[in-house]
């Protein structure tokens, strides 16, 4: 598939690459350029010449640059001249050797891994790994029961006066919870701290998201343990991971054809996170792929928003919304309409039924059918999205780009619900998906 | 105090001070049957009362929806073309911006759906008015809905010149009721198929419009102006704004018939005289002789009474009298070739003055192109003689006259300079730097050829005037001519200076991927109108 300049910056690491990329995507930066229906190649004038190759099946890429962020400025630069001057990399049937041996040898490993992942694993020594978890969930209990109290004892003293406190009060607690083996709570605190003073209703959200974690550390203590059908979806907020084998006995494994339907991208002191939400054609099951990245390395797989991938995927266990994706032979833009909810209601139906399965879900899929964007406004806008019988809130302002393209036109919208407002992330019009903002 | 209120009030004191509230809000009914601290019931209340409000969140009723747009009639430039001219155009290569949507303009191509927030984001009056044409149903559907972008409002009122009158009651509604820079436009567009139309409306409306606008109305009608206009410039000859008042007394300059030109020539001709000097070899003189002192019907007329920067009182009473006479009511008067004219009169105590006048008149005579010549010419023998801002002003004199010129004679020149000696190429490309025409495709086609034959020979000073033309030139470059430009470049050995070669070999580089762009550029247009890749 063709991949668009927008989806190209989505594949950079950073601004500073999608900047250094789009400098080399131009003709005059590259030589021997050429693609198939398997790959693209060329090579870049550096310092001295990059040999770059790109998988079009499944994204994957190689340059001989000594760049360690991935993928790197050549990578991308060669995407930006394919997606912008596609005279530039002309249709060639037969790559030259340099590119053709790398893609070679990479469908030969692909080979070989999926051979091995069929040969039997070595037993487990049973007694080592239930004493591991034991110690785990005594350190979880004893940092929950310390979080319990510091929560507490911000409600005796007040919350008042908080927006003077700097990030070193809040990340204290949360160092001390990843030293309990609790990050995702302790990601949690740490995002607290930018709610003080941020607005003038941030006592109301922040007494909030406290109260939100107290019923986290409250459920977990008294059911999270003991089996039962929250425990998966607790242990999850706690931080807990699970394994692939694990993924693999006891998650739900379904396959589809899914579409990408939208992503989003955040940044903490430790680690860039990537949440990746699709749609399943023929399940109508809607979810998220969630992957971390530290430092400049890239995510494990190469997302883009906009695609499909005919593959299994797999939504772990006690979350019915976060799944792992199987690998895909290729990948195809998506070029039909998807399946979504009727009206606003039908889908408020849907996510009260979400949240009523797991309370402790950020955010829900909005996949909305025949939308229309609307605003309103002119010294304060107003944005919101409209069925003919209900409207509810964008989050943010300027969401010009989705209303120039829709024209006010319906479209089938899909974004995130908080409960609050919705963050477009994309939409389908005329069969075409288009990313937002 | 609702629920939430007293819950946070709590919360904000802290429980050790503030007592826990009562409350029937449905969800702390789940809290109710736990025995817990105060701290603990807060929170248990908080977390409940936010799932409970997220889970049964209800939806607003609709207010009413905003139209859709209507279909766009003309055709859409590809989606391809967004990152081009986002990218490309709009953030690196901004001089590319008004060619470029002139050339959509050529094609009948509107601007594709997701740009155009950022063109209507455009501060710049240039762009604006170049996007204007191009931004099509959908950018003027847009506009409606963002005051920011009202600019974009007049777009669909001067797309199309040839059906300019179809609706007049419609176009008169816009002029009356309109954003101004509708209303201009829309006088602009009947001025030019019903004059009279135009001036009766603006005469309705003028005495309440800001002296700003009263000065572009009044400029408007330089457009199909004639002798029927006159009663309205008289007026406006008395204006209260000052720049109204020359604008009125510019175009009346242009009515010879008008009373107010039958003035300013008699006046002029009561300054300037002709005499022959010279006891066996007889040669003309031209004397000119301002009043000594200003009459107040010189004043109402638009004659300014203080003297100007760089003149005495009388100088600036000369030049402004006889700007408003054609040069050509001279040379009929006197029965003199301008050139003799101009000779007659430089060594004048008022020459100076007398040909700025020339200049500044002749630019609404521009048929005259004797005149014209003939004035470039002192204004270049002047910049060749003089020195530093002295000889910078004639220069720039010499060059603003460039353009009044037939193409094909500037074009000859700039030929004949180009190749010649240093001081020839010089001029040539301060001509080139300073005329703001349209270049022919041909001329172009020649100045590129020619540029890669001297960058490719060597690199000096002269070099670095060549390349830096040679970007400017980039933007100008017709389609046609855009495959030969695009051609490898080679940059010629470094003389003593390696920075020319550095600085030669830069411009070249940023000349190259111009070419890039806009062929780049052209391919999506080709294919917008083919039907290609399009947006909808």
């Amino acid at each position: 598939m063709e991949l668009t300049s927008a989806q190209v910056e989505e594949m950079a690491p950073d601004a500073s690459s999608v900047k250094a990329g789009q400098k080399l995507g131009k003709p005059g930066a590259w030589q021997d350029t050429g693609r198939n229906d398997q790959m693209i190649w060329g090579q870049c004038a550096g310092s001295k010449l990059y040999d770059v190759k790109f998988d079009r099946s499944n994204f994957g890429y190689h340059c001989n640059c000594p760049s360690r962020k991935f993928p790197c400025k050549h990578v991308l630069g060669l995407l930006f001249l394919t997606a912008n001057h596609a005279v530039a990399v002309p249709d060639t049937e037969v790559a030259p050797g340099w590119a053709g041996d790398w893609l070679k040898k990479r469908q030969d490993r692909a080979e070989k891994n999926a051979a091995a992942a069929d040969k039997p694993k070595k037993p487990v020594d049973k007694a080592a790994q239930a004493k591991r978890a034991a110690a785990r969930d005594k350190k979880v209990n004893d940092g929950l029961t310390r979080l319990d109290l510091w929560l507490q004892d911000l409600i005796r003293g007040g919350l008042a006066g908080l927006e003077t406190k700097d990030y070193g009060f809040w990340n204290e607690q949360a160092k001390r919870l990843n030293d309990a083996q609790a990050p995702s709570l302790a990601n949690r605190v740490e995002q607290l701290g930018e709610i003080p003073g941020s607005g003038r209703d941030w006592p109301s959200r922040l007494l909030m998201e406290l109260g939100r974690l107290k019923l986290i550390v409250d459920a977990y203590q008294r059911v999270g343990q003991s089996g039962g059908p929250y425990t998966d979806a607790l242990r999850q907020q706690i931080g807990f991971t699970v394994s692939t084998d694990e993924l693999g006995e006891r998650g739900e494994t379904l396959t589809d054809r899914w579409s990408l339907v939208g992503q989003t991208s955040s940044e903490t002191s430790r680690m860039r996170t990537q949440v990746t939400w699709f749609v399943g054609h023929g399940t109508g099951r809607t979810g998220y792929v969630l992957q971390f990245a530290v430092g400049n390395r890239s995510f494990e797989q190469l997302l883009v928003p906009g695609t499909e991938y005919n593959s299994p995927l797999t939504f772990y266990p006690g979350d019915p919304q976060r799944a792992k994706l199987g690998e895909s032979e290729k990948t195809e833009p998506i070029s039909e309409r998807l399946p979504g909810h009727e009206s606003i209601d039908a889908f408020l139906d849907a996510a009260a039924t979400a949240w009523a399965t797991n309370p402790w879900a950020d955010q829900i899929l909005a996949s909305l059918q025949d939308v229309s964007i609307q605003v309103s406004g002119n010294e304060k806008r107003s944005w919101t999205v409209n069925d003919g019988s209900l409207q509810l809130p964008l989050t943010r302002a300027g969401h010009w780009n989705a209303l120039a393209v829709s024209g006010g036109r319906p479209v089938d919208l899909f974004g995130t619900w908080d409960g609050l407002a919705i963050e477009p992330l994309g939409m389908v019009l005329d069969g075409q998906y288009r990313r937002l903002p | 105090m609702t629920h939430q209120d007293s819950l946070l009030s709590a919360a904000l004191i802290g429980s050790s001070t503030a007592p826990l509230p009562a409350s029937d809000h449905p969800a702390d009914e789940v809290v109710a049957v736990i025995d817990r601290s105060p701290e603990e019931i807060v929170l248990l209340r908080a977390g409940a009362r936010r799932l409970y409000e997220r889970a049964g969140h209800e939806g607003a009723a609709t207010g009413e929806p905003i139209p859709p747009c209507d279909p766009e009639s003309r055709v859409i430039g590809t989606t391809q073309l967004t990152p081009l001219l986002r990218d490309e155009v709009l953030t690196g290569q901004r001089e590319l911006a008004v060619p470029t949507f002139a050339r959509m303009h050529e094609l009948r191509v509107v601007l594709p759906p997701e740009v155009l927030p950022t063109v209507l984001s455009l501060s710049r009056k240039r762009e604006r008015e170049a996007a204007l044409p191009i931004l099509g149903t959908r950018g003027r559907w847009l506009a409606h809905l963002n005051a920011d972008w009202e600019w974009g409002l007049a777009a669909g009122t001067v797309f199309d010149a040839a059906d300019a009158t179809s609706d007049l009651q419609a176009m008169e509604a816009e002029f009356t009721q309109g954003v101004a820079a509708t209303r201009l436009a829309v006088l602009k567009r009947v001025r030019r198929a019903e004059p009279a139309t135009a001036r009766e409306w603006l005469n309705e409306v003028f005495k309440s419009e800001s002296a700003k606008d009263r000065d572009a109305f009044v400029k408007c009608l330089g457009v199909g102006l004639s002798m029927d206009d006159e009663p309205f410039l008289e007026v406006c000859l008395k204006d209260r704004a000052g720049a109204v008042r020359v604008s009125a007394g510019g175009l009346l300059s242009r009515l010879p018939d008008s009373a107010y030109s039958v003035r300013m020539r008699e006046r002029a001709e009561a300054m300037l005289t002709l005499e022959s000097k010279g006891l066996i070899k007889k040669k003309p003189v031209l004397r000119c002789d301002p009043p000594e002192s200003l009459d107040k019907d010189w004043k109402y007329d638009g004659v300014p009474e203080k003297a100007t920067a760089g003149r005495g009182k009388r100088a600036t009473w000369a030049h402004a009298v006889l700007r408003a006479v054609p040069p050509h009511h001279w040379s009929a008067k006197f029965e003199r070739a301008p050139a003799e004219l101009i000779e007659a009169v430089r060594d004048d105590n008022f020459a100076d003055a007398i040909l700025d006048a020339w200049t500044d008149a002749i630019t609404f005579a521009t048929d005259n192109v004797e005149w014209v010549v003939a004035l470039a010419s002192i204004w270049m023998e002047f910049a060749e003689k003089k020195r530093g801002e002295a000889a910078q002003k004639a220069l720039a004199k010499a060059s603003a006259l460039v353009p009044l010129l037939p193409a094909e004679d500037i074009e000859t020149t700039l030929r004949e300079k180009l190749i010649g000696s240093r001081a020839a190429q010089v001029q040539g490309f301060q001509i080139l730097n300073d005329a703001k025409c349209a270049w022919s495709d041909k001329f172009l086609s020649w100045f590129v050829s020619q540029a890669r034959s001297v960058l490719g020979r060597k690199c000096d000073e002269m070099s670095v005037s060549w390349a830096e033309a040679l970007v400017r030139m980039a933007p100008h470059l017709s389609p046609a001519g855009l495959a030969t430009a695009s051609e490898p470049w080679t940059v010629g050995e470094p003389d003593k200076q390696a920075w020319h070669h550095n600085t030669v070999s830069r411009h070249v580089q940023a000349f190259q991927h111009t070419m890039s762009v806009r062929v780049a550029i052209e391919e999506e247009l080709q294919k917008s109108i083919r039907g290609v890749g399009g947006a909808s």
